[in-house]
């Protein structure tokens, strides 16, 4: 549990309310909320200006404050007009009085306006502040450096279509496979590019995936990687697959698609002539695995797909599904489907 | 119908017009509903206009050197605030669109049309959604009062400040922003070990330099290495935005700060970083009035708006 003792000391203002009556510094807090500021602040406080609250907790603090005597003062507050204020100054006289703040001409000021204004007295007042900033070190000729088109076109595909094979990159490229790769390698050397931690496995006997992101130099230059899906990169990559895969056969596929509650999400909503299909994807055994199932249930879906890491996860899921009452018949009339991640996309 | 009523209907065409269209529409629901909203707004204003506030206004009230607004029931009176005299804190509440900042405004524009005349010296700290403060610069005369934003500002903690002993500066820096840093009684307490032990081996000091020199720096038990490591993240994240704040090697003059009418905004929205940085302008500046008692004649109002993110501790 925190100790509010230990911090409420160390907090820079209370110190500076209790230091400032002898240093000559009076502190103006500008608030939306009373009750949030610190006892000290509120205890310290000689002048008090009130405009419109709208809550009875902040109504009630400021009560306290402006020693007011009756409850119709307390409503009041709740009731003022953009220009109406009640003030009160403890220091003299101590009686809360209802103002009306004369309006002051504001308006959008530009930076232009503002350096007309001031140039020739702001250099003035700076005198003695320098500012030497150290000499910047080239970021090891990583600037000058130009790329080849090659490489710019690879990066610009990258952008688009971050979990693409490379087969499918360099047919869209009209390029070697062995080129896309190499280019690859190079652009990761040569600090464009990083390569993700981990591969990602695509099931028995079809190898790894490797992803490639973006590095800050490329995001500089190029602008943000678009990485559809959500949770982490597998449930992303495997997301945007499934959406790719039934996209070729003409299914309307839409990742992370919101259902009629607009709260929660399928990971893929597929729809084809009027059937709609939820994929879900499940990588850890979870306890919302179950909620996730009934709630694409509930939303009306023709047919459930589960796709799933690993058959120790599948036989989970296949028990979570025979021992609920709601589920169970679906998996019976084959409505629910379960899948391993390897024989998702065969 | 009473007069008071017909006065205020008068004063109101909106709700007028508004029965006019309900009954043109000949809908007895809509008729009810605009009734009653007239019922209900001039109840409003008799509770606003007759009650509770109905004491006699002190006559304090109207004596000082900046007025804050006028008195609602008698509009030609001024009420007035001497700041000269102000020993407490001034809190300006309110909720959003209420004018907060308006109020503030015709405040500080009173402040620096007395620049010549008194010693009576504003400072505030707004983040970027609050610009109205521009106006008050281009609204008064040129030197009277200044803008700074993140090119201008330049802000060294650890610079030493003028007639007063380095291990305070350090000290009180260890201390700004704990709050905000989330540091607990042994965290600041590394804070401080490590700042003495960096400046001890440095000549050039600025927060950067220590960050970067507390990243390399080896620690041999676990706690320590938690605090190190916790440390570092949290000054990561204010360098991440505010780098080219502190990103200086000579500092801050904290004459100025004192000095001037200063309007300061700062890149962000975020008020852990407003009360960061504020807390530290402030510490240093109340160092330097301590210390040089010349200072000490100006009298400064410091503003923080919308501040009360940073001032939490739960």
């Amino acid at each position: 549990m925190t100790d509010h003792t230990q911090l409420r000391e160390a907090s820079t203002y209370i110190r500076m309310v209790n230091e400032s009556r002898y240093l000559r510094i009076v502190l103006m807090f500008n608030v939306q909320s009373v009750a949030l500021l610190p006892q000290q602040i509120r205890e310290s406080a000689s002048i008090v200006l009130c405009k419109r609250l709208n809550d009875k907790v902040e109504v009630s603090a400021i009560e306290k404050m402006m020693n007011f005597s009756s409850k119709e003062q307390g409503e009041v507050i709740m009731h003022l007009k953009n220009a109406d204020a009640i003030f009160i100054d403890k220091e003299r006289g101590a009686v809360p009085v209802p103002i009306l703040v004369p309006l002051y001409p504001a308006r959008q000021v530009s930076d232009e306006e503002i350096h007309a204004h001031q140039s020739g007295y702001i250099n003035r007042i700076l005198e003695g502040v320098v500012r030497e900033r150290p000499p910047q070190e080239a970021p090891a000729g990583r600037e000058e450096e130009e790329l080849s088109y090659t490489a710019k076109i690879i990066i610009e595909d990258l952008k688009r279509f971050a979990f693409d094979f490379q087969e499918e990159r360099a047919t869209r490229l009209n390029m070697n496979v062995r080129i896309v790769a190499d280019q690859l390698e190079e652009l990761v050397e040569k600090g464009w590019l990083r390569k993700h931690p981990e591969k990602i496995n695509l099931g028995k006997g079809k190898g790894q995936f490797q992803p490639y992101f973006f590095t800050e130099i490329a995001f500089g230059k190029f602008g943000r990687q678009k990485i559809s899906g959500k949770g982490s990169i597998v449930h992303a990559f495997w997301q945007y697959r499934g959406g790719k895969y039934y996209s070729k056969r003409s299914y309307r596929a839409d990742t992370e698609h919101f259902l009629s509650d607009n709260v929660t999400s399928v990971d893929l909503d597929l729809t084809k002539d009027g059937e709609k299909v939820a994929v879900e994807v499940e990588l850890n055994d979870t306890p919302h695995i179950q909620e996730n199932i009934l709630k694409c249930i509930r939303e009306g879906y023709d047919k459930i797909i589960i796709a799933v890491y690993g058959s120790k996860l599948l036989n989970r899921v296949q028990q979570i599904a025979l021992s609920n009452q709601e589920i169970e018949p679906w998996l019976a009339s084959q409505r629910l489907i379960l899948k391993t991640l390897d024989e998702f996309l065969d | 119908m009473n007069d008071d009523l017909a006065k205020f209907l008068r004063s109101n065409p909106a709700l007028v017009k508004s029965l006019r269209i309900s009954r043109l529409l000949g809908s007895k629901e809509l008729v009810r509903r605009a009734e009653t909203r007239i019922q209900r707004s001039y109840q409003e204003r008799l509770a606003i206009n007759d009650q509770p506030f109905h004491d006699e206004l002190p006559p304090d009230y109207i004596i000082g050197n900046i007025a804050i607004g006028h008195y609602t029931p008698n509009p030609d009176i001024l009420v007035k605030i001497n700041i000269a005299n102000i020993s407490g804190h001034v809190v300006n509440a309110g909720a959003t669109g209420t004018g907060k900042t308006v109020s503030t405004l015709v405040v500080l524009d009173q402040i620096q049309k007395l620049y010549e005349t008194t010693n009576l010296r504003y400072m505030v700290f707004a983040s970027k959604r609050g610009c109205e403060q521009r106006n008050l610069i281009v609204n008064n005369h040129p030197g009277t009062g200044f803008f700074l934003d993140i090119s201008i500002l330049a802000l060294n903690p650890l610079s030493p400040i003028a007639n007063t002993d380095p291990n305070l500066v350090i000290a009180d820096f260890a201390r700004t922003g704990a709050t905000e840093l989330g540091l607990m009684a042994a965290g600041q307490l590394y804070k401080q070990n490590t700042l003495c032990q960096y400046i001890a081996g440095h000549t050039d000091v600025n927060l950067i330099g220590y960050v970067i020199w507390l990243a390399n720096k080896s620690e041999s038990t676990l706690d320590m290495r938690g605090y190190r490591d916790r440390l570092i993240v949290r000054l990561q994240t204010i360098l991440y935005e505010l780098r080219s704040i502190f990103d200086c090697y000579t500092g801050i003059d904290d004459r100025f700060f004192v000095e001037h009418n200063l309007v300061i905004e700062l890149p962000c929205s975020s008020s852990f970083i407003m009360s960061f940085v504020s807390g530290i302008i402030l510490s240093r500046m109340f160092r330097f009035k301590a210390a040089n008692p010349d200072f000490m004649r100006y009298k400064n109002l410091i503003v923080l708006e919308d501040i009360q993110g940073g001032l939490r501790y739960d």
